[in-house]
């Protein structure tokens, strides 16, 4: 787009919301196709907000927010008793020793067997769950299984797989291929549901970019809607604040 | 693990708030409650629809927070345009038009509106109010005129030029080469 097809005169008229219908409906159309006048169009937004926090001081009722409030924390209450099942706390450390301990222990002591292990698990997974489906079919618990994950833009070569037991409660995430953090950051697992995220573990990898977690959860895992990894501080968080390196 | 929100950045509280967390709305209206409701008042001049206001961009940012894109505007820009675009459409669905009789760019205030930020936000924000008060006052008097109007009155063009009795032309040129003047001033 050259220049003399932008619409620059009208951005600052645009922004304050004064231009007629038909006017505003045509720079709204432009700005959808021309990121030059987007750009123009932003300045005059931030001027337009710094006019606003001029304007004199005029002090709401205090029951504004409380009403403000009480509806907010009214519709939580509706949505929590329409979706009605209890929420996943933190993963305990396991204290009982057991084949999945194993597991993770050699995936730990072996980084050069890693690569073959995950895949020996989780064809040993899948056909355990063929079996107990053919065993057991009444019995079959919702969520066995294995979900993968994959890296974003910056993370294009890791790979995740969260490995869930037969009772769906418990699993294990192995990851691959991450950088390494400094001692100042880690990863956190996010087990997400109707929008909310619980930890699933926070964790570091080693030299190889490899990490075999146990997860615990109340709740199935497969019942979670999404799966996250994100960069945190060191000791984790207790929402998302960093960026995403792995989802489902 | 718990979180310091009266601490966090208003970014970290929008995130916060895509989870329904209702304390991270708290401390967002806490911030910018006052300055929202100053805005939506002195646009519609009525207290009851100044309420209605407030509360509408506080729910619909409980609603909507994560469409905000930090990469398009603060969140206080985000927040006073929401505001100003729900009263100038509040104002031309109910045909109304506040006086302003009362108020003029003189007496736009450099006092903090929220005393929900951190001390060093705070004396930022009231050394940008101070900036933006010397700006104003630098423009002519045309121009401030035909701003007012637009900025507390939500008038379009045309209901300016009938109100001043003025070209719409000569309404335009004015508008736009006051906020450009502003602009260069502000954001050389």
């Amino acid at each position: 787009m050259n220049s003399e097809t932008h619409i620059t005169d009208e951005l600052a008229a645009y922004a304050l919301n004064i231009l007629d219908a038909e006017e505003a409906a045509t720079v709204a159309a432009h700005l959808e196709r021309c990121p030059v006048c987007q750009q123009e169009l932003q300045t005059y937004q931030e001027l337009i907000g710094l006019m606003a926090a001029t304007v004199p001081t005029v002090m709401p009722p205090a029951s504004l927010k409380q009403q403000l409030m009480h509806g907010i924390n009214q519709e939580k209450r509706e949505a929590t008793a329409v979706a009605s099942s209890p929420s996943p706390s933190l993963p305990p450390t396991p204290t009982q020793t057991s084949w999945w301990h194993i597991l993770r222990d050699w995936f730990q002591q072996r980084p050069i067997l890693q690569p073959v292990l995950l895949l020996l698990v989780a064809v040993l997974l899948v056909s355990n769950f063929q079996l107990r489906q053919r065993l057991a079919e009444a019995d079959r618990p919702a969520g066995f299984g294995t979900i993968t994950l994959s890296g974003s833009a910056e993370t294009a070569a890791a790979t995740g797989l969260i490995i869930i037991s037969g009772n769906g409660l418990q699993g294990t995430l192995v990851v691959q291929d991450l950088p390494m953090l400094p001692e100042s950051q880690a990863y956190q697992l996010w087990l997400i549901k109707d929008g909310h995220p619980t930890s699933g573990g926070v964790f570091n990898v080693n030299e190889n970019g490899y990490r075999a977690v146990w997860v615990v959860s109340e709740d199935p895992l497969a019942s979670y809607t999404s799966f996250d990894i994100t960069l945190e501080p060191a000791d984790g968080s207790a929402y998302p604040t960093g960026r995403t390196v792995l989802n489902d | 693990m718990s979180v310091d929100l009266a601490t966090s950045e208003d970014q970290v509280l929008l995130r916060r708030i895509t989870y329904q967390e209702a304390d991270a709305l708290s401390v967002l209206y806490d911030r910018y409650g006052r300055l929202l409701y100053s805005v939506a008042y002195h646009l519609v001049g009525d207290a009851h629809l100044a309420e209605e206001i407030t509360l509408d961009v506080f729910r619909r940012v409980w609603e909507k927070a994560g469409t905000y894109r930090a990469d398009r505007a603060s969140v206080r820009t985000w927040l006073t345009s929401m505001t100003r675009n729900r009263a100038i459409d509040m104002l031309r669905r109910e045909g109304v038009r506040p006086e302003h009789n009362s108020i003029r760019w003189a007496d736009l205030s450099v006092e903090p509106h929220a005393d929900g930020h951190s001390p060093e936000t705070a004396v930022s924000h009231q050394l940008q109010k101070q900036t933006v008060h010397n700006a104003l006052g630098q423009l002519p008097p045309e121009q401030q005129e035909v701003l007012f109007l637009a900025f507390f009155g939500g008038y379009s063009h045309s209901q300016i030029a009938d109100e001043l009795d003025l070209p719409v032309g000569t309404v335009k040129t004015r508008i736009r080469l006051g906020m450009q003047k502003l602009r260069h001033i502000l954001q050389p």
